[in-house]
C-alpha cells in the first residue's frame, strides 16, 4: 500500500478543527443565516463551531423502555437531553439505545441538530401554546422579576433557552415526560415560525385591470 | 449485530508534495491534486470534459495493487474544475485505471540506470549487469501469457535484448527529463490542485475512538440530581413507566441516510477516502435505482465492483492558488472491473465507472 511515513494516526490533530461535509457548512458565516432562511441543520459540528463553549447540555430523564420478545424482555434506555446557551438557542433530543451512555451521546447530537432560536426578550413574546400527544402547554408573558413559574422540567427548558420570566399553564397528563418536553419545545419554537410582517415579501402593486 | 463487514481503509491527508518527484517513488504513492504520475511505459491519461472540452484536473491518484496480483495498479480520478462548465450539478468525472507488470529486479536496475544517467557515462557501462539481467527479461513482452508468447520468446535473441535494454534506458531518461519540462508547459494548460500525499489507516483502529466522556459527565450529574443510580434505574423498568415506548429516531430534516453517514464518519472526521475492495459503499443520500445499476466492464464484459469512494472532506482541501478552480460533490463512488482486466501490451489507461452523489444541500443553491 501507500509507502508513506506517518501510518500513525496522522489525522488526529485535524480532528479538532471542523471540516465541513455539506455545502452549507462550507459557506455559512453566521448561524442566523440558517434561521433566516429556515434551512435544515444537518451537521452537528456546525452548532459546536458557532456556539461551542456557551452550550450546556442537560439530561432531563433517562428511562428504560421495554419490548416484549419471545425470549423475554428486551430493555433499552431512552434519554432526553436538552441543550441551550442561556441566550436564545434551545434544542431537544431524544434517543433510544441499548446502553445509557450511547443514548445520551446520540441524544446530544440530535439536540444540536434541532436547535432553534428564540428572541432576545426575557419572556415569551405573547401567549403561545403548543401540544404534543395529550399534553398542552401555555406560556404567558410575565413582567421582569417574576421568574419562571412552572413545573421543574419546564423550568429547566426555559432557563436553558434564556427566558427569565414566564407564567405557564399545563394541561393533561404531564407525567409523560416525553410528551411534556416535546410540547414545551414546540411552544418555544412556535414564534420562530410565525411569519411577521417584516418578513413578508414586498408586494408589487399592479394596476387593477379596471383603471 | 453488524453483519460481517469487509475491512475499510481510510485515507487521510498527509504532508504536501514538494517539487515533482519521478520514478517508482512517485507512482507508488497515493496523493491528491497535482499531476498524474504514470507507470512506466504507459501513456498519461489526459481526459477532456464532455461538456466544455477542456482538460480535466486530477483529483486523486490511488496506488492500489490487488492482493495476489503481479501488477502495479493505479487509479486516477479526474474532474472538471472550471466554474463555467455547465451547471453546478454533476460535473464531468472520469476514472482511469493503469496497470503494469511488476518486475522485481527492475527496481535495482532502475537505480543503476539512473546512476548511469547522472554520471553521464557511456551506456556500455550498463553492459556490466547484463549477466544478472539476462534471466530477468525486459517487460512486458515475455512475462505475460506464458502459453501464447512462447513463439515471441524464441525470437528474442541477444541483439533484441540489447536493443530492448537500450530502449529501457532512453525511456527512463526521457521519463526523467520530460516531467520537469513537460510539467512546466502542462501546468499552464492543465490545471492542478495543490498536491498532498495521502496516508492510510484502518477504520477499525478508530472504532473505539468516539468519546463517551461527555455522556458520562452528564450521566453523573443526572444521577446526583435525581438521586438515582444505575441499579435502581434498571430495576425501575419493571414498573411500567407511563406510556413511554421505544421511539425510533426521526430526523427533523428528514434525511435519515445523511444522518447515518455522519454517524459512520464521526469517528474520523478528516477522512477523504474510503477504500474497500468489493465492499459496501457508504451512501450519502438514498441511491436512486438508475444510479445503482453499474454497467459492466467495457473491455472484458465482467462485472464491476465497488472499490473506493471520495469523501466530502476532500472538497475543502482541493483549493488551488487561483481560486477559479472549484470542485464540489457529495461523494464519488468508484467502481472498477472485478477481474481488473489488462490486455497484453496495453499502453493506455482504461476508463472505469463512477457514481456521483451530490451534496444534500445542492438543491438549496440552485
Amino acid at each position: 500500500q501507500a509507502a508513506d511515513a506517518g501510518t500513525t494516526l496522522c489525522g488526529k490533530a485535524e480532528d479538532k478543527e471542523w471540516i465541513p461535509v455539506t455545502k452549507l457548512g462550507r459557506l455559512i458565516k453566521f448561524l442566523e443565516e440558517i434561521y433566516l432562511f429556515s434551512l435544515h441543520i444537518k451537521e452537528s459540528q456546525m452548532i459546536d463551531f458557532f456556539l461551542g463553549t456557551f452550550l450546556k447540555a442537560e439530561v432531563l430523564k433517562i428511562m428504560p423502555v421495554q419490548k416484549q420478545m419471545h425470549a423475554g424482555q428486551w430493555t433499552r434506555f431512552k434519554a432526553f437531553v436538552t441543550i441551550g446557551d442561556y441566550n436564545g438557542h434551545i434544542g431537544l433530543g431524544v434517543k433510544c439505545s441499548k446502553e445509557v451512555t450511547t443514548a445520551i451521546r446520540g441524544a446530544i447530537i440530535l439536540a444540536k441538530l434541532s436547535i432553534v432560536p428564540i428572541g432576545k426578550p426575557h419572556t415569551a413574546p405573547c401567549k403561545v401554546t403548543g401540544r404534543c400527544g395529550s399534553v398542552l402547554v401555555r406560556l404567558i408573558p410575565a413582567p421582569r422579576g417574576t421568574g419562571i413559574v412552572s413545573a421543574p422540567v419546564l423550568k429547566k427548558l426555559l432557563m436553558l433557552a434564556g427566558i427569565d420570566d414566564c407564567n405557564t399553564s399545563a394541561k393533561a397528563c404531564t407525567v409523560t415526560l416525553g410528551n411534556f418536553a416535546m410540547t414545551t419545545f414546540d411552544v418555544i419554537s412556535n414564534p420562530y415560525s410565525y411569519l411577521t410582517p417584516d418578513l413578508w415579501k414586498d408586494t408589487v402593486f399592479t394596476k387593477s385591470p379596471y383603471q | 449485530m453488524a453483519a460481517f463487514r469487509k475491512p475499510v481503509l481510510l485515507g487521510l491527508r498527509d504532508s504536501a508534495v514538494h517539487g515533482s518527484p519521478t520514478g517508482p517513488g512517485s507512482w507508488t504513492v497515493s496523493k491528491l491534486g497535482g499531476i498524474p504520475d504514470v507507470l512506466p511505459d504507459l501513456a498519461a491519461p489526459r481526459p477532456e470534459c464532455a461538456r466544455c472540452r477542456q482538460p480535466l484536473a486530477l483529483v486523486v491518484q490511488v496506488y492500489c495493487p490487488l492482493e495476489g496480483s503481479p501488477f502495479h495498479r493505479q487509479l486516477h480520478v479526474f474532474a472538471c474544475a472550471r466554474p463555467t462548465c455547465g451547471d453546478h450539478g454533476a460535473r464531468s468525472w472520469k476514472v482511469f485505471r493503469s496497470q503494469c507488470l511488476e518486475v522485481r529486479e527492475k527496481q535495482t536496475q532502475d537505480a543503476q540506470n539512473w546512476e548511469n544517467d547522472h554520471a553521464a557515462e557511456n551506456w556500455c557501462e550498463g553492459a556490466d549487469d547484463w549477466g544478472s539481467d539476462s534471466e530477468e527479461v525486459p517487460p512486458p513482452h515475455l512475462t505475460l501469457g506464458f502459453g501464447n508468447d512462447s513463439n515471441s520468446a524464441k525470437d528474442v535473441d541477444w541483439t533484441a535484448q540489447l536493443q530492448d535494454l537500450h530502449l529501457q534506458d532512453t525511456s527512463l531518461s526521457t521519463a526523467h527529463s520530460a516531467p520537469p519540462g513537460e510539467g512546466m508547459a502542462a501546468s499552464t494548460v492543465m490545471l492542478q490542485f495543490p498536491p498532498y500525499y495521502i496516508c492510510v489507516v484502518d477504520e477499525d483502529d478508530y472504532r473505539d475512538f468516539a468519546s463517551l466522556d461527555h455522556a458520562y459527565c452528564l450521566l453523573k450529574d443526572y444521577q446526583q440530581r435525581e438521586g438515582v443510580d444505575m441499579g435502581q434505574l434498571i430495576s425501575h423498568s419493571f414498573s411500567s413507566d407511563g406510556d413511554e415506548k421505544y421511539e425510533k429516531t426521526k430526523i427533523k430534516s428528514g434525511d435519515q441516510m445523511f444522518y447515518k453517514f455522519m454517524k459512520r464518519i464521526a469517528v474520523c472526521q478528516a477522512q477523504i477516502l474510503r477504500y474497500s475492495w468489493g465492499g459496501e459503499p457508504l451512501y450519502l443520500t438514498c441511491p436512486t435505482p438508475e444510479v445503482s445499476e453499474v454497467p459492466a466492464c467495457s473491455h472484458c464484459g465482467g462485472q464491476r465492483t465497488f472499490e473506493f469512494q471520495l469523501m466530502p472532506a476532500l472538497v475543502s482541501m482541493l483549493r488551488s492558488a487561483n481560486s477559479d478552480l472549484l470542485v464540489e460533490f457529495g461523494t464519488i463512488l468508484v467502481y472498477t472491473c472485478e477481474k481488473s482486466c489488462w490486455p497484453q501490451n496495453h499502453q493506455t489507461p482504461m476508463e472505469e465507472y463512477c457514481i456521483i452523489q451530490e451534496d444534500p444541500d445542492e438543491l438549496l443553491f440552485k
